[in-house]
């Protein structure tokens, strides 16, 4: 069973704030209770520690693990863009590649002014340049090819 | 006395007769100069004739080689000139082919009648595009005029080179231009495009850019 707080990452640095928050917890495990219902309360986020509760009340300790495998494997592509994204508009592509590329797939996010627009995209081993600069380049070696032909 | 007289009439009829034995070999040979210089000119005459229609048949075929190389060249110089209309060129041509064949009669009378001509119709077009169709018809009239002097038959190639020469002079120099306006063009193009593009796309055409992006990059199968 898919766990919801996989559905719920949006982007690399989601991923790796929930990756931290469960370190945190598996370590408090293994510690006093105190500590653990210190962690839990203070330094997990409201909705994830409903979510880890409500799902891993039965073994707790295989269920913090399973998720942490789980990341592992969680598709992820770079993505520069040429503007600091808005939370909407992070929504908003997060909600288009699920829905089309991979239902838990998240987006790494990298900020390059240079691309003047458009993305550039890294995934899978593989790399695609859809940048408004490089589009602009291309169009004028083009026209520079033209001119030498005339 | 009557033997005296008579001595002396006897003296000046010898005198007359020594002298008129004098006038005629004086006359024989005079006859005979005048009849040799006479031969001369008859000789002269047909040596006259002999070297119009003969000898110098040669030199006018090179000279009507020439100039129909030199009309040849003309034409397709004043053809290639911009600014003129068809008929304006064919006038020009004819005038200047023409000036080209009185080149040994009436020189300068056709020359006059065709830079009246030549005046008239390039007076309306650009001082460049002038400026080469004077260097180049000015090129043909002195290759032509340097072969006529030379009057060898190599005089066709020379000029064949000659104007290979002109035109590969021509073409680098529109390739060298042509070169530099392609990179000042793209140069500029480039900077000023992106600077513009860069900065006119607002945040929200940017995150629609982004979106049509991710779909151009799914048609093209990127991510399977």
């Amino acid at each position: 069973m898919e766990s919801e707080l996989l559905s719920k990452l949006r982007t690399k640095d989601d991923l790796d704030i929930l990756r931290g928050e469960l370190d945190l917890l598996e370590n408090a495990l293994y510690q006093t209770n105190t500590l653990y219902n210190d962690v839990i309360k203070n330094d997990i986020r409201s909705w994830v520690s409903e979510i880890i509760l409500r799902e891993g009340k039965e073994d707790l300790k295989g269920y913090i693990k399973k998720i942490k495998a789980d990341l592992l494997k969680l598709p992820v592509l770079s993505a520069s863009i040429n503007f600091e994204p808005s939370n909407s508009f992070i929504e908003k592509m997060s909600i288009w590649l699920k829905k089309n590329i991979d239902e838990k797939i998240v987006v790494d996010l990298l900020m390059n002014t240079a691309s003047l627009g458009g993305i550039q995209l890294s995934y899978r081993g593989k790399y695609l340049d859809l940048s408004l600069r490089k589009k602009i380049s291309a169009e004028l070696s083009n026209l520079r090819l033209n001119t030498s032909n005339k | 006395m009557g033997n005296e007289l008579l001595y002396v009439l006897i003296g000046l009829i010898s005198a007359l007769g020594f002298l008129l034995v004098v006038f005629m070999m004086l006359y024989l040979k005079s006859q005979k100069s005048v009849n040799g210089l006479r031969n001369d000119l008859d000789n002269l005459k047909k040596d006259k004739v002999d070297l119009e229609k003969g000898t110098y048949e040669p030199v006018n075929t090179q000279a009507r080689a020439i100039i129909d190389t030199a009309n040849r060249k003309a034409s397709e110089i004043i053809a290639s000139v911009q600014g003129l209309s068809e008929q304006e060129k064919n006038v020009l041509t004819n005038s200047f082919q023409q000036m080209l064949a009185a080149n040994l009669r009436d020189y300068q009378a056709v020359a006059s009648k065709f830079s009246q001509t030549y005046d008239g119709f390039v007076a309306n077009i650009g001082r460049d595009v002038r400026t080469r169709l004077d260097t180049g018809l000015n090129k043909v009239i002195a290759d032509a005029q340097a072969e006529m002097k030379q009057s060898t038959l190599s005089v066709n190639s020379a000029i064949q080179n000659l104007y290979k020469g002109y035109e590969a002079e021509v073409s680098e120099y529109k390739k060298g231009i042509l070169s530099q306006i392609d990179k000042l063009g793209v140069d500029i193009i480039k900077q000023v495009s992106l600077k513009v593009l860069g900065k006119s796309l607002s945040k929200k055409e940017q995150e629609e850019l982004v979106i049509k992006s991710l779909e151009e990059a799914k048609k093209l199968g990127f991510f399977e």
